[in-house]
């Protein structure tokens, strides 16, 4: 045992507390997750799913906003390529999110940050690099156990509410608004990060840029318009930067 | 028009491997071995731009309305970002949305808009 290492015990009491706490933290998103769940359901029930392609795809993407947009765009008749190429492009954030959790868990066992990855919805990601601030010097082992507290108490209720979801279908009444439910969704769950001129800058080249460009067909307007909202902000945050630094020279 | 079970199928198993790939990607293959600036720049700015892209047309022409602007949908959808933003906070944002949304369309029904 090298003196860094705990000794065992007191490491797994560690990496049980540390569990339990990602499991507390992330208990009270259910309230989220499980509304979404049922509007997955829903939605791929509407579109011509059955039960077993929309829990195939509840489960192995585990990733309901992309889903959603691939669902969305098929009902378009859109190329399985766009699809695949915009709802991907939804989730490249998470990219940025496996950078950031990277020197934290990457030294951690293979299957557990495989499952990580699997698991890596944002509010997991959002929990636990908060708490990953605050204890930088946990073991790996009850980071990755927070991380995994946290998917545990609020990931399987995703799956309960598309089964649910997918079973009502198209029973669901007009007067709760389905169909729009995903647009909220999807509204609130960038409106938080918005903050900062370059920001603000990207977020209205990217709305205006998908309006003007929503002649394209297959919905390619929402990939170009989002590109070009990130080169602006993106050039924002440069021009921003360099006044700072001849403001400071002078 | 229907959806073919083959495009489904397609789309499920291509979307899982591309999105376990993005999410493993760091955590998985590359360590914590640093980006290059300008991809760690794009990135940051990846929430804020394809998600409103992709609801821009949905607020404005709602497929519900058949495609005319509502005014009221797109009421709920600036309360929700007021909401989310001031709180800072998504799932309240989108509980909060997602009750304006239910008053509206049953209010809606009932005074007869």
């Amino acid at each position: 045992m090298t003196q860094l290492d705990l000794p065992s015990d007191a490491l797994a009491r560690t990496i049980r507390a540390s569990f339990w706490r990602g499991a507390r933290a992330g208990f009270p998103f259910n309230a989220a997750v499980i509304p979404f769940g049922l509007l997955f359901g829903v939605v791929a029930a509407d579109a011509g799913f059955d039960l077993l392609q929309a829990m195939a795809m509840s489960i192995l993407v585990l990733a309901g906003a992309s889903s959603l947009t691939a669902i969305e765009l098929l009902t378009q008749q859109a190329p399985v390529f766009i699809v695949l190429l915009t709802a991907a492009a939804v989730n490249l954030r998470m990219a940025m999110y496996s950078a950031s959790l990277a020197p934290h868990i990457s030294s951690g066992p293979l299957w557990q940050r495989a499952a990580a990855a699997y698991l890596m919805v944002d509010h997991a990601y959002a929990l636990s690099i908060a708490d990953y601030e605050v204890r930088p010097d946990a073991p790996v082992r009850a980071k990755l156990a927070f991380y995994l507290g946290v998917c545990l108490a609020s990931v399987p209720s995703w799956f309960v509410a598309c089964f649910i979801g997918a079973l009502i279908g198209t029973q669901m009444p007009a007067s709760l608004g389905l169909d729009y439910a995903g647009v909220v969704m999807f509204v609130s769950l960038f409106a938080p990060a918005v903050r900062g001129l370059p920001k603000i800058a990207a977020l209205l080249v990217a709305t205006l840029g998908s309006l003007l460009l929503a002649w394209m067909p297959y919905a390619l307007g929402v990939l170009v318009a989002a590109s070009l909202g990130m080169a602006t902000g993106a050039l924002v945050e440069r021009a921003l930067q360099r006044r700072a630094a001849s403001q400071e020279a002078v | 028009m229907t959806i073919s079970t083959f495009d489904i199928w397609l789309t499920i198993i291509g979307l899982a491997i591309a999105t376990f790939l993005i999410r493993f990607s760091f955590i998985g293959i590359l360590g914590g071995r640093q980006m290059p600036p300008w991809l760690l720049t794009a990135l940051r700015y990846v929430p804020v731009t394809i998600l409103p892209a992709l609801v821009a047309p949905a607020i404005m022409w709602p497929e519900a309305t058949g495609g005319s602007f509502d005014p009221m949908r797109a009421a709920v959808a600036i309360l929700t970002f007021a909401l989310a933003w001031q709180l800072r906070n998504p799932m309240l944002g989108f509980l909060g949305g997602l009750l304006c949304l239910i008053i509206f369309i049953n209010a809606g029904g009932v005074l007869g808009l």
